[in-house]
């Protein structure tokens, strides 16, 4: 099985499957975002018992099936090497950080950085600068932001999880470029492919080439 | 396979909606409706009717519009978590599980949400005769052979399965000792095959081709069914590989015993559920398939989660560490190993719940393992735990429970100890501590308090502090306790502080105090792995088999928390000043120490207490009360490994021993008979000999002490002996000269050796003991060809000139006999009378001519060997070296070329 696909029954359509992992900094908000996103609630009283750490979300863009599951991670810095065994294998990243809290950006440029080391051009990194229900207090600019965003070659989105501000087009536009990949990287399969193998090293040499387009895409969302 | 998944676009009744009613696609889009559909298998068999549709559109009410719908049919419907209830004016009300729920978006991200259902909510033939199957769900072992037995032919697949698992099970007997990518080799190629004879049955096979839910299920169902059969070697094969990673895991996870979860700062809200979750997740031991033991971890993680509250990653991770360290299960590596490796039904990129769930728990134990996990909470924990000293962390709960903050001389003298300040410790005792006198001066009226009370039983507000504020005149002691019973000894061993407990120890502290749970300092010292502590407790005497309120010796609790230093210096302290140490002491649940370090799988450990009771001929199979021993306790094969070789050792040295006492009367008699024989022997040193034998305690310690020279271990031959490895007398420095009692600086650390030799009153062997067969460490030394081992003892006054009994052989006589110049020449040198003979006669002069050893010869005669001494068979030296050819030789000793 390739990395992203499951193919279903004969004659159906492909259907994918993606891994997203959440990093940030505690009390950035990522657990609500992602609550937000998956269960459409914020802080609910109605929440029965919610296991927030792991959360599907099945979506169908035009026609493509797509299967995300989202991986949230511990905020505590003491467990900040524990990243690797997280992200390993994932599509895509959501870096959350909270806009009045510098330090919390700070953080995402780490993480940032850790999984390009790590993982190469091989996994698609959104940005979400979440909170800005309280713009007043807000201490990361938003132009600093998006440029740090534009050269790292990630999405910036401006995001409330209270207020449900940005949130659904941050995760349709992360899942948008995790199927560009894929769809690149299985033409690329099939272009280059004599035996069906699933190294995952090859396609990241393979993804250097089209880096550039996807830069091109960025900058236009 | 973990949920339901099917592809909404083949499914016939969304088909169908989306081709007749696109208006209603249209409104739900506008609207916010939810359109159900029901799965697949769940299909009715008629052609769908209008109300069949509309009665699977949800319209939100406007005042709850998240849990409460009416249908296009006019129902009302009520979400209740992932049920949906449809109900009925008359009958019970009709609730349908969701299976998934998928969001449609078209290209302009217009939306629409749609839920499967496992079955209709609605059918307007109720009666029409419907295709439904039973949805499959594989929760167990069971459930995998149920789907097995009723899609396999009636068991004819399974029988199939059984067959491969035993062919497998015959084919690699030796399973335990492969490493781990072979043995996941070998299970994938036993999937494979198992995957291929299951679907073999024609029936399944049509029916996986069109159904790749069943697919999937039946692969689940092979894989459980097929590493349930091969379980056993398996997990010991994986247990082995991951023994070491184990070990250390083990020792981290008993040293945190204490742990609490405000250590992890986790939510107290979390708390009620915590002893279920830990014995849930405990049960992942009992489990022998993936699909078991990821049951086992779900309902474990899911049990935490507290109805009403958000359970993100932040508590889950700390929630997870703290279970682990609870759980009390012996190798984690090798389930995560198990858990990782051997899933081969699931893709390699799986990203579902499960694959989340086994990376939360490798990361929990990658925490553990990496010792971070006090590394900033706790920043005296740094001093504690410096790289290469391995002692107990220092947890938060323990620190504030040892009250931090006080103006309290009770609180402030505990404070102290705990963080090793001397002088003030000692200044409190002393009843010099310059804060208690300054507070005392600056509020003097307390000193009166009793008198300022408006009267006697006053209690006003006033009076009420002055009462509360402690009373300055009552300090501390040495023999004061804290809350727990702990006095200030206790505390010092807790942290670690060797020299606040050498300085207690002088002040006349009670050695034997037991806390509440009846815990003496030596306990303490021992289960938190502070060497110093427990050596220093035990030169003053504390008693090293004191039990605790469980029954536990120190020796029991260091072995349990695998402080391999702490059980060296108990071993080894009980045997260098003769005192008896209950090696095989049993606690409350009758386990020995070598029960606990089997269990927990410290080699390092296992093999210092093994050493001991095979040398001591003690019992090895000792029964804990669950009539387990030490090598049933075994996690792998390297510690089960250990004990089996014990065992063989302990047999051989039972059966010699034997041997021995049964030979020692009549070894006395022919003895004095053989001095005879011998003119030039001094008697009086074999007697002294001799009278050495006496006691088979003895017997046992000097074959320890030849052991040791065999293996050529110089240090451990010293210290059985108390000499010092150097050949040459150094000055002895004056242990006065130590930077302080306990320094270890380069300058001190060869003094404090000098000091303990001194000090201790070491009941050791005399350099010349020899074993039943008269057999010095010299001798053994010799045989074993360890020439500085061999200077070593010279140096240190052996006697070159010991004969064995039986064949009264000298080492110079051996190292003749081997070859070895230099051997010779520092036993010559060391006063090696060079013509004595064995009992044949030989000399070593014979020995070296017998063996052609030219450079030997020409030694030994010029430390004026005699030529001419015959042997029991006449022939001289020169006659023995013609006999065997070695002409050389005999030009040698003649000086002159010979004819023959």
């Amino acid at each position: 099985m390739c990395a992203a696909a499951a193919a279903a029954g004969a004659g159906g359509t492909r259907s994918y499957n993606f891994k997203i992992v959440l990093l940030g900094e505690g009390c950035v908000g990522k657990t609500s975002l992602v609550l937000r996103y998956v269960e459409d609630k914020f802080n609910d009283r109605h929440i029965t018992t919610l296991q927030a750490s792991f959360l599907t979300k099945r979506i169908n863009l035009s026609g493509k099936r797509v299967n995300l599951a989202i991986w949230d991670t511990a905020g505590q810095e003491r467990f900040h090497a524990l990243g690797p065994i997280y992200y390993r294998e994932s599509h895509g990243a959501v870096l959350v950080y909270d806009i009045t809290d510098e330090d919390s950006f700070q953080k995402v440029k780490n993480w940032v950085r850790e999984l390009r080391r790590m993982l190469g051009n091989d996994i698609c990194l959104v940005i979400a600068g979440n909170k800005i229900d309280m713009e007043k207090e807000r201490h990361v600019s938003l132009e600093e932001a998006e440029a740090y965003a534009q050269e790292v070659g990630a999405f910036h989105f401006q995001t409330s999880a209270k207020q449900n501000k940005g949130v659904e087009e941050l995760f349709i536009e992360l899942t948008r470029r995790m199927l560009d990949n894929a769809v690149t990287n299985d033409q690329q399969r099939i272009n280059s492919l004599t035996r069906g193998g699933n190294t995952r090293n090859l396609q990241i040499i393979d993804d250097q080439a089209n880096l550039p387009s996807q830069k091109s895409s960025c900058c236009s969302a | 396979m973990e949920r339901y998944d099917e592809d909404l676009g083949e499914n016939s009744f969304f088909q169908v909606l989306r081709r007749e009613y696109v208006d209603v696609l249209e409104r739900a889009v506008l609207s916010g409706w939810v359109i159900c559909v029901p799965r697949t298998g769940a299909l009715p068999k008629y052609a769908l009717a209008k109300d069949d549709i509309f009665g699977h559109i949800l319209v939100p009410s406007d005042e709850l519009p998240e849990t409460h719908f009416r249908t296009l049919t006019d129902r009302n419907v009520v979400l209740n978590g992932n049920v949906l209830v449809l109900e009925n004016k008359v009958s019970n009300p009709h609730s349908v599980h969701i299976l998934f729920e998928e969001t449609f978006y078209d290209d302009d991200l217009r939306k629409y949400k749609v839920m499967c259902l496992e079955d209709p909510l609605y059918a307007s033939n109720a009666f029409a005769p419907s295709s439904c199957t039973d949805l499959i769900i594989l929760h167990s072992l069971r459930d995998c052979i149920d789907l097995l037995w009723t899609e396999g032919g009636g068991g004819k697949a399974l029988e199939k399965l059984d067959f491969l698992v035993n062919q497998f099970l015959l084919r690699h007997q030796a399973l335990e000792e492969e490493g781990l990518q072979n043995l996941r080799d070998l299970g994938s190629e036993l999937f494979s095959e198992a995957i291929q004879v299951t679907l073999s049955e024609p029936r399944l096979g049509e029916k996986t081709k069109k159904d790749q839910y069943l697919l999937d299920a039946v692969k689940l169902a092979v894989e459980t069914y097929v590493l349930h059969g091969v379980y056993k070697p398996l997990m010991k094969g994986i247990a082995a590989c991951k023994a070491e990673d184990d070990a250390r895991l083990n020792r981290v996870i008993k040293n945190l015993s204490d742990l609490q979860v405000r250590d992890l700062d986790i939510d107290p809200q979390l708390l009620c559920n915590l002893t279920k979750a830990k014995s849930e997740l405990a049960s992942i031991e009992g489990h022998t398939t993936p699909l078991g033991k990821l049951g086992c971890l779900k309902r474990a993680i899911s049990l935490v989660a507290v109805p009403g509250t958000i359970f993100s990653s932040d508590e889950l991770l700390p929630t997870l560490l703290f279970l682990v360290v609870k759980a009390n299960l012996a190798n984690w590596y090798a389930h995560v190993a198990f858990l990782k490796l051997f899933r081969f039904s699931a893709s390699s990129s799986d990203s579902g719940e499960q694959s989340f769930n086994i990376s939360s728990l490798e990361a929990a134990i990658e925490h553990l393992y990496s010792g971070s996990l006090f590394g900033s909470t706790t920043p005296e924990a740094d001093s504690v735990l410096q790289p290469g000293c391995m002692t107990t962390p220092v947890l938060k709960s323990m620190e504030e429970a040892l009250g931090c903050s006080g103006v309290d001389p009770m609180a402030r003298f505990f404070e102290c100890i705990r963080l090793g300040k001397v002088e003030d410790v000692k200044d409190i005792l002393d009843g010099k501590y310059k804060p208690f006198q300054k507070e005392i001066e600056s509020e003097p009226s307390l000193v009166e308090a009793d008198a300022q009370l408006c009267h006697p039983l006053c209690s006003c507000d006033r009076c009420e502090k002055l009462m509360s504020k402690p009373k300055k005149d009552i300090m501390p002691t040495v023999h004061t306790r804290e809350e727990r019973g702990y006095t200030g000894l206790h505390v010092a061993c807790i942290f670690g502080r060797p020299a606040i407990v050498d300085m207690l120890i002088t002040l006349g502290a009670d050695l034997h105090a037991t806390d509440f749970r009846g815990a003496t300092p030596l306990h303490y010292a021992a289960q938190r792995g502070h060497q110093n502590a427990v050596l220093l407790l035990l030169h003053a005497g504390a008693d090293i088999n004191k039990c605790d309120g469980d029954s536990n010796t120190p020796l029991h609790l260091c072995s349990l928390n695998g402080h391999v230093a702490c059980v060296k210096a108990l071993l080894f302290y009980a045997e260098s000043i003769g005192c008896d140490i209950a090696i095989n002491a049993q606690n409350n649940v009758l386990d020995t120490p070598l029960h606990l370090a089997s269990r927990w799988g410290y080699s390092a450990i296992m093999e210092l207490l093994l050493d001991r009771i095979v040398i001591l001929g003690l019992e090895l199979n000792v029964y804990n009360n669950r009539k387990l021993t030490a090598l049933d306790c075994a996690h792998n094969r390297h510690i089960a490994r250990l004990i089996l070789d014990a065992k063989v050792r302990k047999d051989e040295l039972e059966s010699y021993v034997r041997i021995d006492l049964n030979f020692k009367v009549p070894t006395d008699a022919p003895h004095e008979k053989k001095l005879d024989f011998n003119k030039h022997t001094e008697n009086s040193k074999v007697h002294k000999n001799i009278n050495c034998r006496d006691d088979t305690n003895r017997l046992k310690h000097i074959e320890k002490l030849l052991k040791s020279v065999k293996v050529g271990d110089v240090k451990l031959a010293c210290f059985y002996l108390g000499i010092e490895e150097k050949t040459t007398h150094s000055d002895a420095v004056s242990p006065k000269t130590l930077c302080h009692p306990l320094c270890q600086c380069s300058k001190c650390a060869p003094n404090i050796h000098l000091n303990q030799e001194s000090s201790e009153t070491f009941n050791t062997m005399s350099i010349n003991a020899c074993n039943s067969d008269g057999y010095s460490a010299l001798h053994e030394a010799v045989i074993n060809d360890h020439l500085h081992l061999a200077n070593v003892l010279l140096s240190h006054g052996a006697d070159p000139n010991l004969q064995t009994f039986n064949r009264r052989l000298t080492p110079l006589h051996i190292a003749a006999q081997n070859c070895n110049l230099e051997t010779m020449q520092s036993l010559l040198v060391h006063g090696a009378q060079v013509n004595l003979q064995d009992i044949c006669g030989n000399t070593a002069l014979h020995n070296c001519c017998a063996k052609g050893f030219d450079q030997g010869v020409m030694l030994l005669l010029e430390w004026k060997a005699t030529k001419d001494v015959s042997n029991l068979s006449d022939n001289t030296p020169a006659q023995e070296a013609e006999k065997r050819g070695h002409w050389h030789i005999v030009e040698i000793i003649f000086g002159k070329p010979v004819s023959y």
